[in-house]
């Protein structure tokens, strides 16, 4: 069993930077935190006695960082696993979690919340849920012919679509008048707006998603020697097609109603993956997974610790692509 | 029993007619090429017989029953299948790829032994032993043409299908993979189904010939019988000549212009 122990071994190691990463992003920000506040609380909680912590510190903590720390994660864990299906599923490298116009709908819904200034609790999450879904269904939808759904028709009516509600946007927004920055700011990718509540949705359905994908690992690798090769070798290609756009698809939209369209990351986290793993998805899916949560923790923690906040999407592109194409042309490797 | 029956079977893709009324049997321990000219439908009858595309008509039978009610998961036990083109745009290695395989024999989440029998011997018939932890990407055409063949032979089916397994293979790695599968054929009564270009090769390794014309079956049965001057002049349009050669007692086919 070597390969249940590399996955062991992979998910463990980046379990614990994950862990690392994110402690050290407590402390940074616009008030610095003491480096030994976790040290403090855990010492609180078995030996009692309150005074060790000084409660401004703790409220910082628990209503700021670790709901920003902690959606930052999981955004970018369902972002780099959706990236990794995405990629094998179209047999491309290019493809990225955004390709079946998912993110495209999300931004829609949620700016013509934001433009018009509708102002119901949770309305801008779940029109960009809303909108994301019915995106990914129609492209789908339009695709299908007879029970089947080529994947080079699935990527052209992807980017008709995405073309299509990117003007919308665009429309949208110059009618928006004074929502104008708020607008922008949530198109930019943000997590600024972090909150438990968030997370209390988006853990369960991003952790049940993934693990549904999982199950579905060993029928990517087929599908990446073509179609008729997967039939083959026993997967049911259209029947998996379906369930892996569907996930991918809402793993996506979960991952844009809370933090915008945070580009790059869905991208290049199972590429340096894959270099470092290699192309067997049952060892990729989980590490570009944690891969993906390290990375976006790391960039928000930049994005928030400048004079001014910055939208992490900009920061995920501005470090990212440098990083990509520094890889592209000196890693290669497998 | 005979494996795999071919009743009636017509195909129609976007309303064309591709194979009208083919009705076959491909028996155990038979070596079976399936020739014709471009077009004539040899790669649809192909994917007919594994239930990869669904005849509008008729019916496909493994082991007697109508393939449209068997799983994708219960053909790849029984058959298995080299694409007549495999991309292949990721580095897996040789290994990984053969050791696909075995996906229809375990369970999901069991990794296949790298150094299970199945796929050490499948690397070594097919003379890949010392490239299989080379990765694909870096391969020549032959070589990765081999790699899908072991990958089937690693898969352990009683039927083989095979589109032009040859196409880009050399001389000496074309009779090393044909006299392989006749091997496979001879002595593990396997059903080889090979869609072949060159007849003369077809001929002389094949123990029935199937020939297509227009979608339709021209003629099946030994290769002395299949292979006439006639049949050849109808399906290729072309006339040839048919002799035996003196020294090695082969078929030669020589077009006459």
């Amino acid at each position: 069993m070597r390969y249940a122990r590399r996955i062991t071994t992979w998910s463990i190691i980046l379990a614990i930077l994950l862990l690392s990463v994110s402690i050290v992003s407590s402390g940074i920000g616009p008030v610095k935190l003491p480096s030994n506040l976790f040290l403090k609380i855990i010492l609180n909680t078995f030996l009692g006695g309150s005074n060790l912590i000084n409660p401004t510190d703790m409220t910082i903590l628990v209503t700021l960082r670790l709901p920003r720390i902690l959606l930052a994660a999981i955004v970018g864990f369902a972002l780099a696993t959706a990236g990794t299906v995405m990629q094998g599923f179209f047999r491309n490298p290019m493809a990225d979690p955004s390709i079946i116009g998912v993110s495209a709908g999300a931004a829609t819904g949620a700016v013509a919340v934001i433009a018009f200034g509708i102002s119901i609790p949770f309305g801008i999450e779940l029109a960009a849920i809303l909108g994301a879904l019915v995106a990914a269904f129609f492209v789908f939808y339009i695709s299908t012919k007879k029970g089947h759904t080529p994947v080079a028709t699935l990527l052209l009516s992807g980017i008709a679509i995405q073309t299509f509600l990117g003007a919308l946007v665009s429309l949208l927004l110059l009618l928006s008048g004074e929502n104008l920055r708020q607008a922008i700011f949530w198109l930019m990718g943000h997590l600024h707006t972090a909150n438990w509540i968030d997370i209390s949705f988006t853990f369960p359905i991003v952790i049940f998603a993934f693990f549904f994908l999982f199950f579905f690992t060993r029928d990517l690798n087929a599908l990446y020697l073509g179609e008729e090769s997967a039939h083959s070798l026993g997967v049911n290609v259209e029947q998996t097609k379906r369930i892996l756009l569907c996930l991918a698809s809402i793993l996506t939209a979960v991952a844009v109603s809370v933090s915008g369209v945070i580009g790059f990351v869905g991208l290049i986290i199972p590429h340096i993956m894959r270099i470092i793993v290699g192309p067997d998805h049952r060892i990729l899916l989980p590490t570009s997974a944690l891969a993906g949560a390290i990375f976006l923790v790391l960039a928000d923690t930049v994005a928030r610790s400048g004079v001014a906040e910055v939208p992490v999407g900009v920061v995920t592109a501005l470090v990212g692509a440098p990083f990509f194409i520094y890889l592209l042309r000196n890693g290669g490797g497998r | 029993m005979i494996p795999l029956q071919v009743k009636n079977v017509s195909v129609e893709i976007d309303n064309v007619s591709i194979l009208t009324n083919i009705s076959a049997n491909f028996p155990k321990s038979n070596f079976i090429g399936i020739v014709g000219p471009n077009g004539s439908g040899k790669t649809t009858l192909l994917r007919a017989l594994n239930g990869h595309i669904l005849p509008s008509d008729g019916a496909v039978y493994l082991d007697s029953v109508p393939v449209n009610q068997l799983s994708a998961r219960q053909i790849s036990k029984k058959i298995a299948v080299v694409p007549q083109e495999t991309m292949v745009s990721f580095n897996f290695t040789v290994r990984e790829i053969v050791e696909m395989g075995r996906y229809p024999h375990n369970s999901r989440f069991r990794k296949p032994d790298s150094h299970s029998d199945a796929v050490t011997w499948a690397l070594d018939q097919t003379d890949l032993s010392e490239l299989s932890d080379r990765t694909i990407t870096s391969l020549s055409g032959g070589e990765k043409a081999r790699v899908f063949i072991a990958r089937t032979l690693a898969q352990e089916t009683p039927i083989l299908l095979l589109d032009e397994p040859i196409a880009s293979l050399d001389f000496r790695h074309t009779s090393r993979i044909l006299s392989l599968i006749k091997d496979q054929v001879d002595h593990f009564e396997k059903t080889a189904i090979v869609v072949l270009h060159d007849l003369e090769l077809a001929a002389n390794f094949c123990d029935q010939l199937l020939l297509l014309s227009n979608g339709e079956i021209l003629s099946m049965g030994p290769p002395t019988s299949v292979l006439t001057r006639e049949h050849i002049q109808t399906a290729f349009q072309t006339d040839v000549s048919i002799d035996t050669h003196p020294i090695t007692g082969l078929l030669t086919i020589n077009v006459i212009n």
